[in-house]
């Protein structure tokens, strides 16, 4: 198979990439002369034609949109508190943070750890800290994300950590966040190896455990 | 004769409030956006989920539509943050280092390489890195120009370019 050799140009000097292309986006060949009686030419696209074709076929495929979506949405819509107008979001609001990686470079290789995947794990953490009662999900910004609660900001292989909590009444808060700061920066190291270069905790609410 | 009504016009009446107004713009909308998160996500009730959050972002975000880009390409840019979102959520679910990356032939894809040829092109485009299955996506299946998957993705038109070949050069290594 002539795409086996990665990057390395046909033996006639053409570079697969360009036929590729080529052949993907339907352009006419660079060279005409030279494809029309080139052999390897001639290899590779019969080679390239069949597969990019089933790409198009794909592309084909009828995609049935599930019934029930344009009433879901609509349900959800019509029982919004604020309607859009008056929220007033941007779209940056409402994205979910793109997804950016934390980056371990090793001797094998890189290793990439999605900042959602760290969020999970200090969902986890600080739901099991003693003292912690829930994560606040409030705020419409902080309601769309996959993690509420929890932002982190990741750079190279540190990471920066922001939780709003909201705590048990009776334990002392400083105590529980100091617990919650432990926790969370030890299983970031043991279950990444990333290293926590800030823990910021707001509290943003109190409950009553015995109710 | 039937009367079409501009997205743009639907988009004010929604501005204002009117959800009927909205509800057909979901209805022109919904099937690019739902295909858009099928193919990202090779995941049927994934991707119904992705294309319900993208409507509501959209109708939370919709005063902040400034008609700078068409009402698609906007969409098209909320579904595809959407989608990178659930991908980056699943690298927990297929254990934190031992991801796709590590080993791309391992975990739910697998079964697919035994189905018919679409299906295993399906599962290669599965295997693309997001960063490269958004422009190939975006390109092949939605027919989007450079420029507007720019748009999308924040990008120019030239760095689409690149990527989307790199795309496909690493889908026709896998599928070959």
């Amino acid at each position: 198979m002539t795409l086996a050799h990665d990057g390395e140009p046909l033996p006639c000097g053409v570079d697969v990439g360009l036929l590729v292309d080529q052949v993907a986006e339907g352009l006419p060949p660079v060279d005409p002369e030279h494809q029309a009686t080139c052999e390897f030419c001639q290899a590779a696209l019969a080679d390239l034609e069949p597969l990019w074709g089933q790409v198009r076929e794909l592309a084909r495929e009828d995609v049935v949109v599930p019934g029930r979506l344009l009433a879901t949405v609509m349900q959800a819509v019509r029982a919004e508190q604020i309607p859009g107008r008056a929220a007033g979001l941007s779209l940056r609001d409402v994205l979910p943070q793109l997804v950016s990686h934390a980056l371990l470079v090793g001797e094998r290789g890189t290793l990439r750890i999605s900042d959602s995947v760290i969020a999970q794990i200090l969902v986890r953490e600080a739901l099991a800290t003693p003292g912690v009662s829930a994560l606040d999900s409030g705020g419409v910004r902080s309601m769309l994300r996959a993690t509420p609660g929890v932002e982190v900001t990741v750079d190279g292989s540190r990471v920066a950590v922001r939780l709003r909590l909201v705590v048990d009444l009776g334990l002392p808060i400083p105590e529980v966040l100091r617990a919650v700061r432990l926790r969370a920066a030890k299983a970031v190291r043991v279950m990444t190896g990333l290293e926590t270069s800030a823990i910021d905790i707001t509290v943003t609410d109190v409950r009553d455990s015995d109710h | 004769m039937v009367l079409v009504v501009d997205d743009i016009h639907l988009v004010r009446a929604a501005q204002a409030g009117d959800t009927a107004a909205f509800e057909e713009l979901v209805r022109r909308h919904e099937l690019p956006v739902y295909r858009l998160a099928l193919r990202m996500l090779n995941d049927a009730s994934d991707a119904e989920d992705a294309a319900q959050e993208t409507f509501l972002a959209a109708w939370r975000a919709l005063a902040s539509f400034r008609a700078e880009s068409t009402l698609s390409t906007w969409l098209y840019r909320i579904a595809t943050n959407r989608c990178l979102a659930v991908l980056g959520a699943n690298e927990l679910r297929t254990g934190p280092l031992s991801g796709r990356e590590m080993d791309p032939r391992s975990g739910p894809e697998a079964a697919a390489l035994e189905g018919d040829a679409l299906d295993r092109l399906k599962a290669a485009i599965a295997r693309l890195t997001p960063e490269q299955r958004v422009p190939l996506v975006l390109r092949e299946f939605e027919g989007l120009a450079y420029e507007e998957i720019g748009e999308v993705l924040d990008l120019t038109p030239g760095a689409v370019k690149g990527r989307l070949h790199r795309a496909r050069l690493e889908l026709l290594k896998d599928a070959a």
